[in-house]
């Protein structure tokens, strides 16, 4: 048929036939995926009525019949959530004690953190910008909330609540993926002095849990350092983090480097390529890529186990949320504060773990 | 007939893999555009010495020379020689995270230092030489293993170099991908580059090359002419290994 009379053609309306055909996928794919047969059947009518059960109770208690403002515990009733405390307290959860009027820094921290994504999730971005990115992150977050330059100074006993586990996290998770690439670079290396310390050094750390170090660094370290010198407290805890999570990443990386050909080593050496520039281009890459699904394994647990500094006495989110709750206004109401840490760290671990679902299915894309 | 100097010369190398006597006293000289195939029995340390020139393997014992460069634990010479000499392996070995392209820019760009534009350029040029330049955009793992292999000869060219070592470069290919590459190395040697390959293409052999070099228990047992060679072995281990190889 020519072109010109195409446009004659009667205009049929599209709306209804396109609402019965994703009708009638959704129909199909509900045959396929929840009533194929009988077993499939039995278990999707029991596990719906399971739903029906306890979704409706659920909601009323955390949306339809709770309190969300009014004044003081005799606003809350007894058998619905209260969320109260957590709208009066929401700036401590934030920021903890940071003073109000610096709490812009944790606001552009904030926004540094999450501007790391779009970063990390765009495929057009150069790599060595991310890199830059990375490694850039850790200082500017410590420059930024810490202070320096022509910023106050604050101390680390102003650090807490969400602020403090977002500071944690990310320097930890930040710096101690370089520092774990050299310690597994470290024990196979063919100097042996270099290759046993390594080697003592993970062997140690993983034998020793990460409490006792973050008690070691927050109590002991004191006694040792000779007089009148300290260590900043939050420094001491972030090192801790970092060499702590950096021997069990650099077990990691060094399964996934002896994973890789002998051959890539000496197709690179062969052009005249040198051992660093063999390791940053050729081996890394590989690696890392590799060792995605267990890295980021590692990566969300570093950041859950920041959650462990409330043992010396550093409040993150958590030991925030349950400081609020030992006032004797708000005593009992518990499970409100811990469902919004488990909303919380639900999110962010989410997203570091959809951050290691694209990275894969990005390498998924260049082997085939 | 002068001699030119030769563009590698081995002095009395030895090699041992502990107990293991890899390469015996090996002596060698090979003159520049020459052509030598090295062929021997599995085990006779045929790879362990070609890969002795660019030191992926070490030497225990003896000198290697190269373009006028003495091997030696000093990474500057080391360096010249691995630029001098370019290499060929049997698996490949191409990079599998990085595109076709880039494998080919990757020692231009990160061991030379030219801009992209200028290697991408270099690299084009030779990826047309092997026929494979449509392919420029994929993944090494996209490709066939003959054109992974031609991938690999075009990378080992883009740094120009002055030899060419081929270890086993047919030996991981299905047959009916053998002969595009062997096509490859011939045009190669007919531009006159020195070429040292271990195969196990007598055919290839017997058109290309100058020399021929049968080793066996890590000792060179006999160099001769391919024609004198193939017609008439001076050692009865090579007239045995002969038999076996062209039986079929």
């Amino acid at each position: 048929m020519p072109v010109h009379e195409i446009s004659n053609l009667p205009v049929t309306p599209r709306a209804p036939a396109a609402t019965d055909r994703s009708f009638a996928s959704l129909a199909q794919w509900m045959r396929r995926n929840l009533f194929q047969d009988i077993t499939s059947t039995l278990i999707t009518v029991f596990v719906g009525l399971i739903l029906l059960w306890q979704i409706p109770p659920a909601l009323d208690w955390l949306v339809f019949s709770a309190v969300f403002s009014g004044e003081g515990r005799q606003a809350c009733t007894a058998d619905a959530a209260c969320w109260i405390p957590i709208f009066e307290y929401f700036n401590v959860f934030v920021y903890g004690p940071y003073p109000a009027e610096q709490e812009w820094r944790v606001n552009v921290a904030f926004l540094l953190g999450l501007l790391a994504f779009p970063l990390l999730f765009s495929r057009r971005m150069p790599r060595s910008l991310v890199l830059a990115y990375a490694a850039l992150l850790p200082v500017a977050l410590w420059l930024l909330l810490k202070g320096g330059g022509f910023l106050e100074v604050m101390p680390s006993t102003v650090f807490g609540g969400l602020m403090l586990t977002f500071f944690l996290g990310t320097i930890a998770m930040c710096l101690s993926l370089p520092v774990s690439v050299l310690l597994a670079l470290g024990r196979q290396s063919k100097l042996p002095i270099i290759r046993w310390i390594c080697v003592i050094y993970i062997e140690f750390v993983r034998a020793v849990p990460l409490l006792t170090f973050l008690f070691m660094a927050s109590l002991m370290l004191q006694i040792f350092l000779p007089g009148g010198m300290e260590i900043d407290r939050l420094l001491r805890i972030l090192a801790v983090m970092i060499f702590v999570s950096a021997a069990y990443k650099a077990e990691i990386l060094r399964g996934a480097i002896q994973a890789l050909p002998k051959g890539q080593f000496e197709a690179s050496y062969a052009m005249g390529c040198g051992y660093w520039k063999t390791i940053f281009f050729i081996i890394m890459p590989q690696a890392l890529r590799n060792s995605v699904p267990a890295l980021i394994n590692n990566f969300i647990g570093l950041f859950k186990e920041t959650t462990l500094v409330m043992i010396v006495g550093l409040l993150e989110l958590v030991g925030t949320i349950r400081a609020v709750f030992q006032y004797l206004e708000w005593i009992g109401l518990d499970v409100e504060g811990l469902i919004v840490v488990s909303f919380t760290f639900f999110v962010i671990c989410f997203s570091i773990a959809q951050y290691g679902a694209h990275l894969e299915r990005g390498i998924e894309a260049s082997r085939h | 007939m002068t001699n030119p100097a030769p563009i590698i010369s081995m002095t009395a190398v030895n090699k041992w893999y502990g107990e293991y006597h890899a390469l015996r006293d090996i002596s060698l000289e090979v003159a520049p555009g020459e052509k030598l195939v090295i062929c021997g029995p599995s085990g006779s340390g045929k790879s362990t010495l070609i890969r002795c020139i660019n030191n992926l393997e070490q030497h225990n014992d003896g000198d290697i020379n190269v373009d006028g460069v003495l091997l030696s634990e000093d990474l500057k010479d080391l360096e010249a020689i691995r630029l001098t000499v370019g290499m060929v392996f049997q698996q490949f070995n191409l990079f599998p995270h990085m595109t076709v392209l880039d494998n080919c820019t990757f020692g231009l760009r990160r061991v030379l230092g030219q801009s992209r534009a200028k290697a991408e350029k270099k690299a084009l040029d030779l990826l047309d030489r092997v026929q494979i330049a449509n392919q420029a955009q994929k993944f090494p793992g996209q490709l066939s293993g003959g054109q992974q292999q031609r991938v690999a000869i075009a990378r080992a060219l883009t740094m120009d170099p002055k030899v060419m070592l081929f270890d086993e470069p047919t030996s991981a290919l299905d047959p009916e991908m053998i002969s595009e590459v062997l096509e490859v190395m011939k045009e190669l040697a007919n531009d006159g580059m020195t070429m040292l390959c271990v195969t196990h293409e007598m055919g290839f052999a017997r058109e290309v090359a100058d020399q021929i070099i049968f080793m066996e228990e890590g000792s060179v047992i006999e160099r001769n002419d391919p024609i004198s060679f193939f017609e008439n072995p001076r050692t009865d281990r090579a007239k045995k290994f002969l038999n076996q190889i062209l039986q079929h």
